[in-house]
Protein backbone atom coordinates (compact mmCIF):
# COMPACT_ATOMS: atom_id res chain seq x y z
CA UNK A 1 0.00 0.00 0.00
CA UNK A 2 1.47 3.36 -1.31
CA UNK A 3 0.81 6.46 0.41
CA UNK A 4 1.84 10.04 -0.28
CA UNK A 5 2.39 12.18 2.74
CA UNK A 6 2.33 16.20 2.39
CA UNK A 7 3.81 18.36 5.04
CA UNK A 8 3.78 22.46 4.84
CA UNK A 9 3.40 23.11 8.61
CA UNK A 10 6.43 25.82 8.57
CA UNK A 11 8.77 26.74 5.83
CA UNK A 12 9.70 23.39 3.96
CA UNK A 13 8.00 21.73 1.32
CA UNK A 14 8.04 18.16 1.70
CA UNK A 15 6.36 14.80 -0.01
CA UNK A 16 7.05 12.31 0.29
CA UNK A 17 5.91 8.30 -1.16
CA UNK A 18 5.96 5.72 1.87
CA UNK A 19 5.03 1.97 1.08
CA UNK A 20 3.77 -0.18 4.36
CA UNK A 21 4.07 2.87 6.59
CA UNK A 22 8.02 2.38 6.37
CA UNK A 23 9.78 1.92 2.79
CA UNK A 24 10.44 5.08 1.75
CA UNK A 25 10.71 5.29 -1.81
CA UNK A 26 10.59 9.14 -2.02
CA UNK A 27 11.21 12.16 0.51
CA UNK A 28 11.71 15.01 -1.36
CA UNK A 29 11.95 18.80 0.73
CA UNK A 30 12.35 22.02 -1.20
CA UNK A 31 14.07 24.17 1.53
CA UNK A 32 13.18 27.52 1.79
CA UNK A 33 16.38 28.66 4.00
CA UNK A 34 17.54 30.38 0.87
CA UNK A 35 14.39 33.09 1.17
CA UNK A 36 14.34 33.33 4.47
CA UNK A 37 18.07 33.02 5.37
CA UNK A 38 18.32 37.43 4.89
CA UNK A 39 16.03 37.53 7.23
CA UNK A 40 17.41 35.65 10.24
CA UNK A 41 14.16 33.27 10.29
CA UNK A 42 10.87 32.57 8.79
CA UNK A 43 8.45 34.75 7.15
CA UNK A 44 5.17 33.85 7.07
CA UNK A 45 3.87 35.31 3.50
CA UNK A 46 7.11 33.86 1.71
CA UNK A 47 6.76 30.44 3.37
CA UNK A 48 3.04 30.42 2.18
CA UNK A 49 3.61 31.78 -1.21
CA UNK A 50 6.71 29.23 -1.92
CA UNK A 51 4.64 26.36 -0.97
CA UNK A 52 2.44 27.37 -3.40
CA UNK A 53 5.56 27.57 -6.06
CA UNK A 54 6.99 24.33 -4.48
CA UNK A 55 4.24 22.20 -4.07
CA UNK A 56 3.07 20.71 -7.85
CA UNK A 57 6.99 20.49 -8.50
CA UNK A 58 8.07 18.60 -5.68
CA UNK A 59 4.88 15.81 -6.25
CA UNK A 60 6.97 15.30 -9.46
CA UNK A 61 9.41 14.91 -8.39
CA UNK A 62 8.82 12.13 -5.69
CA UNK A 63 6.31 10.15 -8.14
CA UNK A 64 9.48 10.53 -10.67
CA UNK A 65 12.35 9.18 -8.33
CA UNK A 66 9.65 6.61 -7.21
CA UNK A 67 8.90 5.49 -10.53
CA UNK A 68 5.03 5.93 -9.62
CA UNK A 69 1.79 7.29 -11.32
CA UNK A 70 -0.43 9.57 -8.90
CA UNK A 71 -3.60 6.67 -9.54
CA UNK A 72 -1.39 4.22 -7.89
CA UNK A 73 -1.36 6.03 -4.51
CA UNK A 74 -3.60 4.29 -2.12
CA UNK A 75 -4.45 7.15 0.87
CA UNK A 76 -2.73 10.66 0.98
CA UNK A 77 -1.54 11.85 4.20
CA UNK A 78 -0.95 15.32 5.20
CA UNK A 79 -0.41 17.45 8.28
CA UNK A 80 -3.24 19.89 9.27
CA UNK A 81 -1.77 21.14 12.78
CA UNK A 82 0.01 22.63 14.28
CA UNK A 83 2.12 25.43 11.87
CA UNK A 84 1.95 28.26 10.29
CA UNK A 85 -1.84 28.63 9.27
CA UNK A 86 -1.29 29.97 5.45
CA UNK A 87 1.25 27.53 5.20
CA UNK A 88 -0.77 24.32 6.68
CA UNK A 89 -3.75 25.49 4.27
CA UNK A 90 -1.65 25.02 1.03
CA UNK A 91 -0.47 21.15 1.81
CA UNK A 92 -3.91 20.52 3.25
CA UNK A 93 -5.98 21.72 0.45
CA UNK A 94 -3.78 20.05 -2.04
CA UNK A 95 -4.27 16.89 0.19
CA UNK A 96 -8.09 17.23 -0.01
CA UNK A 97 -8.42 17.56 -3.64
CA UNK A 98 -6.10 15.06 -4.53
CA UNK A 99 -7.82 12.72 -2.45
CA UNK A 100 -10.88 14.08 -3.72
CA UNK A 101 -10.07 13.66 -7.63
CA UNK A 102 -8.58 10.06 -7.18
CA UNK A 103 -11.35 8.83 -4.89
CA UNK A 104 -8.67 7.70 -2.21
CA UNK A 105 -8.70 7.76 1.66
CA UNK A 106 -7.47 11.32 3.33
CA UNK A 107 -5.72 10.89 6.71
CA UNK A 108 -4.83 14.65 8.39
CA UNK A 109 -2.23 13.92 10.75
CA UNK A 110 -0.66 16.38 14.13
CA UNK A 111 2.94 16.78 12.91
CA UNK A 112 4.62 16.15 16.73
CA UNK A 113 2.98 13.11 16.22
CA UNK A 114 4.66 12.54 13.09
CA UNK A 115 7.91 13.81 14.80
CA UNK A 116 7.69 10.97 16.91
CA UNK A 117 6.83 8.59 14.31
CA UNK A 118 10.14 9.42 12.69
CA UNK A 119 11.81 7.20 15.39
CA UNK A 120 9.99 3.88 13.35
CA UNK A 121 12.80 5.10 10.61
CA UNK A 122 15.60 4.63 13.44
CA UNK A 123 13.94 0.87 13.53
CA UNK A 124 12.20 1.70 16.09
CA UNK A 125 8.84 -0.91 16.32
CA UNK A 126 5.72 0.77 15.63
CA UNK A 127 4.09 1.32 18.71
CA UNK A 128 6.42 0.81 21.07
CA UNK A 129 5.81 2.45 24.93
CA UNK A 130 8.50 5.36 24.90
CA UNK A 131 9.41 8.74 25.64
CA UNK A 132 10.08 10.86 23.14
CA UNK A 133 11.95 14.16 23.04
CA UNK A 134 10.80 16.69 20.29
CA UNK A 135 13.37 19.75 19.74
CA UNK A 136 12.82 21.83 16.88
CA UNK A 137 12.66 25.45 15.72
CA UNK A 138 9.50 25.79 16.78
CA UNK A 139 8.52 22.92 19.75
CA UNK A 140 10.63 21.75 22.51
CA UNK A 141 8.29 19.31 24.40
CA UNK A 142 8.78 15.52 26.10
CA UNK A 143 5.92 13.69 24.93
CA UNK A 144 5.19 9.95 26.77
CA UNK A 145 3.63 7.36 23.67
CA UNK A 146 1.65 4.33 25.64
CA UNK A 147 -1.08 2.52 24.12
CA UNK A 148 -1.32 4.80 21.29
CA UNK A 149 -1.61 7.89 22.98
CA UNK A 150 0.66 10.27 23.13
CA UNK A 151 0.71 12.61 26.34
CA UNK A 152 3.10 15.77 26.89
CA UNK A 153 4.50 15.89 30.21
CA UNK A 154 6.93 18.66 29.28
CA UNK A 155 7.52 21.45 27.20
CA UNK A 156 9.15 24.62 27.32
CA UNK A 157 7.99 27.24 28.67
CA UNK A 158 8.99 30.00 26.77
CA UNK A 159 11.46 29.84 23.98
CA UNK A 160 11.88 26.67 21.95
CA UNK A 161 15.35 25.12 21.95
CA UNK A 162 16.30 25.66 17.83
CA UNK A 163 14.51 29.45 18.10
CA UNK A 164 17.10 29.86 21.30
CA UNK A 165 19.90 28.21 18.51
CA UNK A 166 18.57 30.75 15.86
CA UNK A 167 18.67 33.84 17.98
CA UNK A 168 22.15 32.92 19.46
CA UNK A 169 23.55 33.00 16.10
CA UNK A 170 21.70 36.17 14.71
CA UNK A 171 23.30 37.85 18.13
CA UNK A 172 26.72 36.35 17.38
CA UNK A 173 26.51 37.28 13.60
CA UNK A 174 26.75 34.02 12.69
CA UNK A 175 23.28 33.69 10.34
CA UNK A 176 20.57 31.69 9.66
CA UNK A 177 19.67 28.64 10.37
CA UNK A 178 21.52 29.29 13.54
CA UNK A 179 21.71 25.41 14.30
CA UNK A 180 23.84 23.82 12.04
CA UNK A 181 26.20 26.58 12.05
CA UNK A 182 26.62 26.61 16.02
CA UNK A 183 27.11 22.91 15.66
CA UNK A 184 30.02 23.33 13.07
CA UNK A 185 31.39 26.33 14.92
CA UNK A 186 31.31 24.47 18.46
CA UNK A 187 33.19 22.10 16.93
CA UNK A 188 36.13 24.32 17.59
CA UNK A 189 35.23 25.36 20.67
CA UNK A 190 35.62 24.63 24.19
CA UNK A 191 32.57 23.82 25.66
CA UNK A 192 33.70 24.41 29.31
CA UNK A 193 35.23 27.65 28.65
CA UNK A 194 32.21 29.49 29.97
CA UNK A 195 30.06 27.93 32.05
CA UNK A 196 26.32 28.92 30.99
CA UNK A 197 22.91 28.38 33.35
CA UNK A 198 21.53 24.85 33.04
CA UNK A 199 17.78 26.26 33.31
CA UNK A 200 14.89 24.15 34.72
CA UNK A 201 17.29 21.48 35.37
CA UNK A 202 17.30 21.81 39.53
CA UNK A 203 12.91 22.39 38.90
CA UNK A 204 11.23 19.13 39.98
CA UNK A 205 9.04 19.24 36.62
CA UNK A 206 10.01 18.14 32.92
CA UNK A 207 10.18 21.71 31.20
CA UNK A 208 12.46 23.78 29.59
CA UNK A 209 13.19 27.03 29.47
CA UNK A 210 15.77 28.80 26.70
CA UNK A 211 14.96 32.44 27.41
CA UNK A 212 17.21 32.68 30.75
CA UNK A 213 20.04 31.02 28.75
CA UNK A 214 19.86 33.01 25.60
CA UNK A 215 19.99 36.20 28.32
CA UNK A 216 23.11 34.76 29.49
CA UNK A 217 24.87 34.34 26.55
CA UNK A 218 24.27 38.13 25.32
CA UNK A 219 25.34 39.46 28.74
CA UNK A 220 28.56 37.61 28.19
CA UNK A 221 28.75 38.82 24.84
CA UNK A 222 28.21 42.06 25.80
CA UNK A 223 30.77 41.96 28.29
CA UNK A 224 33.42 40.10 26.19
CA UNK A 225 32.81 41.31 22.77
CA UNK A 226 35.85 39.70 21.69
CA UNK A 227 35.55 36.70 23.32
CA UNK A 228 36.03 33.66 20.96
CA UNK A 229 32.73 32.79 18.71
CA UNK A 230 33.85 29.05 18.61
CA UNK A 231 34.16 29.00 22.89
CA UNK A 232 30.58 31.13 23.19
CA UNK A 233 28.55 28.52 20.76
CA UNK A 234 30.33 25.50 22.26
CA UNK A 235 29.67 26.59 25.97
CA UNK A 236 25.72 27.81 24.56
CA UNK A 237 25.55 24.38 23.18
CA UNK A 238 26.95 22.30 26.02
CA UNK A 239 24.30 23.85 28.31
CA UNK A 240 21.34 23.04 26.03
CA UNK A 241 22.15 20.05 25.49
CA UNK A 242 22.90 19.03 29.16
CA UNK A 243 19.11 20.26 29.95
CA UNK A 244 17.63 18.33 26.90
CA UNK A 245 19.46 14.90 27.74
CA UNK A 246 18.74 15.36 31.56
CA UNK A 247 15.82 16.23 31.77
CA UNK A 248 14.48 13.18 28.88
CA UNK A 249 16.67 10.78 30.56
CA UNK A 250 14.41 12.00 34.19
CA UNK A 251 11.53 11.65 31.79
CA UNK A 252 11.93 8.17 31.12
CA UNK A 253 13.29 7.18 34.66
CA UNK A 254 10.46 8.60 36.31
CA UNK A 255 7.90 6.60 33.87
CA UNK A 256 9.85 3.31 33.89
CA UNK A 257 10.19 3.65 29.91
CA UNK A 258 12.90 1.94 28.71
CA UNK A 259 12.92 3.11 25.05
CA UNK A 260 13.95 7.18 24.16
CA UNK A 261 12.72 8.64 20.81
CA UNK A 262 14.91 11.81 19.91
CA UNK A 263 13.34 13.46 17.15
CA UNK A 264 12.72 17.65 15.48
CA UNK A 265 15.22 19.67 13.90
CA UNK A 266 17.67 19.76 16.77
CA UNK A 267 18.35 16.13 16.74
CA UNK A 268 20.61 16.55 13.82
CA UNK A 269 22.76 18.02 16.33
CA UNK A 270 25.89 16.22 16.73
CA UNK A 271 26.82 16.61 19.94
CA UNK A 272 23.40 16.23 21.10
CA UNK A 273 23.41 12.90 19.16
CA UNK A 274 26.63 11.70 21.06
CA UNK A 275 25.50 12.81 24.90
CA UNK A 276 22.53 11.01 24.44
CA UNK A 277 23.92 8.03 22.90
CA UNK A 278 26.68 7.57 25.86
CA UNK A 279 23.91 8.57 28.70
CA UNK A 280 21.42 6.14 27.24
CA UNK A 281 24.22 3.34 27.31
CA UNK A 282 24.62 3.71 30.74
CA UNK A 283 21.54 4.04 31.80
CA UNK A 284 20.75 0.86 29.88
CA UNK A 285 17.80 2.50 27.28
CA UNK A 286 17.11 1.52 24.19
CA UNK A 287 17.87 5.16 21.99
CA UNK A 288 16.39 5.96 18.33
CA UNK A 289 17.31 8.64 16.40
CA UNK A 290 16.32 9.01 13.18
CA UNK A 291 19.05 9.67 10.17
CA UNK A 292 18.55 13.78 9.76
CA UNK A 293 16.29 14.13 6.83
CA UNK A 294 13.85 12.01 8.88
CA UNK A 295 14.71 14.66 11.89
CA UNK A 296 13.89 17.86 10.00
CA UNK A 297 10.11 18.46 8.81
CA UNK A 298 9.43 15.74 6.60
CA UNK A 299 6.86 14.40 4.99
CA UNK A 300 7.94 10.88 5.24
CA UNK A 301 7.13 10.78 8.55
CA UNK A 302 3.46 12.44 7.78
CA UNK A 303 2.69 9.42 5.09
CA UNK A 304 4.63 6.45 7.57
CA UNK A 305 2.20 7.48 10.31
CA UNK A 306 -1.04 8.29 8.42
CA UNK A 307 -0.72 4.90 6.81
CA UNK A 308 -1.10 3.59 10.37
CA UNK A 309 -3.89 5.39 10.95
CA UNK A 310 -5.20 4.17 7.92
CA UNK A 311 -4.49 0.98 8.87
CA UNK A 312 -6.10 1.59 12.56
CA UNK A 313 -9.72 2.83 10.84
CA UNK A 314 -9.30 6.25 10.86
CA UNK A 315 -10.56 8.63 7.61
CA UNK A 316 -10.51 12.37 7.77
CA UNK A 317 -13.41 14.15 6.30
CA UNK A 318 -13.17 16.65 3.05
CA UNK A 319 -13.51 19.77 5.67
CA UNK A 320 -11.01 19.00 8.52
CA UNK A 321 -9.59 22.29 8.97
CA UNK A 322 -5.86 23.55 9.69
CA UNK A 323 -5.06 24.25 13.35
CA UNK A 324 -2.08 26.58 14.61
CA UNK A 325 -2.17 25.14 17.83
CA UNK A 326 -1.20 21.39 19.15
CA UNK A 327 -4.24 20.19 20.31
CA UNK A 328 -2.08 18.82 23.11
CA UNK A 329 -2.98 19.48 26.83
CA UNK A 330 -0.01 19.18 28.94
CA UNK A 331 -0.23 16.51 31.57
CA UNK A 332 2.65 17.86 33.81
CA UNK A 333 4.47 15.23 35.57
CA UNK A 334 5.75 16.60 39.15
CA UNK A 335 8.52 15.23 41.12
CA UNK A 336 9.68 14.20 44.21
CA UNK A 337 12.93 16.20 45.37
CA UNK A 338 14.77 13.25 45.55
CA UNK A 339 14.21 12.63 41.67
CA UNK A 340 15.97 16.36 41.22
CA UNK B 1 4.19 55.57 19.35
CA UNK B 2 3.30 57.42 22.16
CA UNK B 3 5.08 60.38 23.85
CA UNK B 4 6.99 59.23 26.84
CA UNK B 5 7.69 62.85 28.58
CA UNK B 6 5.40 62.01 31.58
CA UNK B 7 5.66 58.36 31.78
CA UNK B 8 6.17 55.85 34.31
CA UNK B 9 9.85 54.59 35.34
CA UNK B 10 10.31 51.72 37.00
CA UNK B 11 13.97 49.39 37.44
CA UNK B 12 12.94 45.65 37.90
CA UNK B 13 15.89 43.49 39.58
CA UNK B 14 14.18 40.36 38.50
CA UNK B 15 12.71 38.50 35.81
CA UNK B 16 10.29 37.46 38.66
CA UNK B 17 10.02 41.64 39.92
CA UNK B 18 9.07 42.16 35.83
CA UNK B 19 6.35 39.58 35.92
CA UNK B 20 4.80 41.11 39.15
CA UNK B 21 4.81 44.44 37.39
CA UNK B 22 2.78 42.59 34.42
CA UNK B 23 0.43 41.12 37.04
CA UNK B 24 -0.37 44.63 37.80
CA UNK B 25 -0.60 46.59 34.94
CA UNK B 26 -3.60 43.84 34.32
CA UNK B 27 -5.83 45.42 36.66
CA UNK B 28 -5.67 48.74 34.22
CA UNK B 29 -6.51 46.26 31.30
CA UNK B 30 -10.25 46.42 29.77
CA UNK B 31 -11.27 44.26 27.35
CA UNK B 32 -10.18 46.00 23.77
CA UNK B 33 -6.85 47.28 25.32
CA UNK B 34 -3.97 46.70 23.30
CA UNK B 35 0.11 47.50 24.83
CA UNK B 36 2.88 47.44 23.18
CA UNK B 37 5.91 45.81 23.94
CA UNK B 38 9.24 47.33 22.77
CA UNK B 39 12.83 46.18 23.77
CA UNK B 40 15.40 43.91 22.23
CA UNK B 41 16.18 40.20 22.71
CA UNK B 42 16.10 39.13 26.31
CA UNK B 43 15.09 42.87 27.35
CA UNK B 44 11.94 40.86 29.22
CA UNK B 45 9.16 41.12 26.60
CA UNK B 46 7.96 37.66 27.09
CA UNK B 47 8.58 38.15 30.87
CA UNK B 48 6.42 41.01 31.32
CA UNK B 49 3.32 38.98 29.19
CA UNK B 50 3.25 36.24 30.92
CA UNK B 51 2.92 38.71 34.56
CA UNK B 52 0.17 40.56 32.21
CA UNK B 53 -1.74 37.30 31.13
CA UNK B 54 -1.75 35.82 34.82
CA UNK B 55 -3.16 38.96 36.14
CA UNK B 56 -6.29 38.71 33.53
CA UNK B 57 -7.17 35.01 34.68
CA UNK B 58 -5.04 33.14 32.14
CA UNK B 59 -4.16 30.07 34.46
CA UNK B 60 -1.64 28.08 33.39
CA UNK B 61 1.45 30.85 32.64
CA UNK B 62 3.68 27.86 31.36
CA UNK B 63 1.27 28.25 28.31
CA UNK B 64 2.27 31.58 27.62
CA UNK B 65 5.66 31.57 25.44
CA UNK B 66 7.68 33.01 22.63
CA UNK B 67 5.21 32.89 19.65
CA UNK B 68 7.88 34.04 17.41
CA UNK B 69 7.12 31.07 14.95
CA UNK B 70 3.30 31.02 14.85
CA UNK B 71 3.32 34.82 15.10
CA UNK B 72 -0.03 34.67 17.60
CA UNK B 73 -0.72 33.03 20.31
CA UNK B 74 -4.20 33.05 21.81
CA UNK B 75 -5.21 32.01 26.01
CA UNK B 76 -8.48 32.07 27.76
CA UNK B 77 -8.39 34.38 30.60
CA UNK B 78 -11.05 36.46 32.71
CA UNK B 79 -10.78 37.89 28.46
CA UNK B 80 -9.20 36.48 25.57
CA UNK B 81 -5.73 37.17 25.85
CA UNK B 82 -4.11 37.61 22.21
CA UNK B 83 0.15 37.61 22.51
CA UNK B 84 1.25 38.69 19.02
CA UNK B 85 5.13 38.49 18.15
CA UNK B 86 6.21 40.45 14.86
CA UNK B 87 9.85 39.81 15.63
CA UNK B 88 9.84 37.68 12.44
CA UNK B 89 8.19 39.82 9.84
CA UNK B 90 10.39 42.38 7.52
CA UNK B 91 7.35 43.54 5.04
CA UNK B 92 4.46 44.60 7.39
CA UNK B 93 2.40 43.03 3.95
CA UNK B 94 3.13 40.01 5.81
CA UNK B 95 0.92 40.94 8.57
CA UNK B 96 -2.24 40.46 5.99
CA UNK B 97 -1.15 36.63 6.06
CA UNK B 98 -1.53 36.71 9.77
CA UNK B 99 -5.30 37.76 10.25
CA UNK B 100 -4.28 40.55 12.08
CA UNK B 101 -6.85 43.01 11.23
CA UNK B 102 -9.16 40.29 12.80
CA UNK B 103 -7.95 40.64 16.35
CA UNK B 104 -9.48 44.29 16.68
CA UNK B 105 -13.12 43.33 16.25
CA UNK B 106 -13.15 41.18 19.23
CA UNK B 107 -13.25 42.30 22.64
CA UNK B 108 -10.34 40.79 23.95
CA UNK B 109 -6.86 42.32 25.27
CA UNK B 110 -3.95 42.12 22.22
CA UNK B 111 -0.31 42.66 23.43
CA UNK B 112 2.14 43.10 21.08
CA UNK B 113 6.07 42.21 21.33
CA UNK B 114 7.98 43.78 18.15
CA UNK B 115 4.96 46.26 17.13
CA UNK B 116 7.65 48.39 15.06
CA UNK B 117 6.78 47.16 11.56
CA UNK B 118 3.09 47.40 12.01
CA UNK B 119 3.05 50.11 13.35
CA UNK B 120 0.89 52.17 10.86
CA UNK B 121 -1.91 49.16 11.61
CA UNK B 122 -2.17 49.32 14.84
CA UNK B 123 -5.69 51.15 15.62
CA UNK B 124 -5.40 51.90 19.22
CA UNK B 125 -2.63 51.88 21.59
CA UNK B 126 -3.52 52.04 25.38
CA UNK B 127 -0.32 51.07 26.84
CA UNK B 128 3.39 51.29 25.62
CA UNK B 129 6.20 49.61 27.19
CA UNK B 130 9.68 50.16 26.46
CA UNK B 131 12.15 47.53 27.86
CA UNK B 132 16.16 48.45 28.13
CA UNK B 133 18.57 46.22 29.50
CA UNK B 134 21.34 48.19 30.35
CA UNK B 135 23.53 44.93 30.86
CA UNK B 136 24.92 46.35 34.16
CA UNK B 137 23.89 43.15 35.73
CA UNK B 138 22.24 39.82 34.22
CA UNK B 139 18.89 40.68 35.68
CA UNK B 140 18.13 44.34 36.27
CA UNK B 141 15.81 45.86 33.40
CA UNK B 142 14.93 49.96 32.83
CA UNK B 143 10.97 49.68 32.40
CA UNK B 144 9.20 52.87 31.24
CA UNK B 145 5.60 53.02 30.35
CA UNK B 146 3.68 55.48 28.49
CA UNK B 147 -0.19 55.83 27.56
CA UNK B 148 -2.61 57.59 24.75
CA UNK B 149 -5.18 58.91 27.77
CA UNK B 150 -3.13 60.59 30.23
CA UNK B 151 -5.84 59.58 33.33
CA UNK B 152 -5.09 55.82 33.01
CA UNK B 153 -1.52 56.32 33.14
CA UNK B 154 -2.42 58.12 36.65
CA UNK B 155 -4.48 55.28 37.64
CA UNK B 156 -1.79 52.91 36.96
CA UNK B 157 0.70 55.08 38.35
CA UNK B 158 -1.04 54.92 42.12
CA UNK B 159 -1.29 51.24 41.40
CA UNK B 160 2.10 50.93 41.34
CA UNK B 161 3.17 53.37 43.88
CA UNK B 162 1.14 51.14 46.10
CA UNK B 163 1.79 47.84 45.51
CA UNK B 164 5.20 47.95 43.61
CA UNK B 165 7.92 47.78 46.25
CA UNK B 166 11.43 48.03 45.24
Amino acid sequence: MITLGIETSCDDTSIALVRDGSDVLANCVANQDVFHRKFGGVVPEIAARKHLENLLPTIQTALDMASIRMSDIDVFAVTHRPGLIGSLVIGLTAAKVLAAVFSKPLIAVNHIEAHAYAACFAGMPFGTENISLIASGGHTSILHLKDDQLRLVGRTIDDAAGEAFDKVAKSLGLGYPGGPIIDRIAREGNPTSIRFPRPMLDQPNLDFSFSGLKTAVLYHLHHHPDAAREDLSASFQAAVIDVLVEKTMRAASLLKVSTIAVVGGVACNTALRTAFAQKSERSGKRLFIPPSQFCTDNAAMVAGLGYHKYQAGLRSPITIPAQSNAGFEPEPIRLSPSDV
Amino acid sequence: MISTSDAIRITSQSPEQTVRLGFLLASSLLPGDCVLLRGHIGAGKTCLTKGIASGLGVQDISSVHSPSFTLINRYEGTVPVYHVDLYRLEIDSAIDDIEFEDLWNESAVILIEWPEIAVGRIPRITFQIDLVWPMLSQTEREITISASDPQRLEHLKRDIDDHFGH
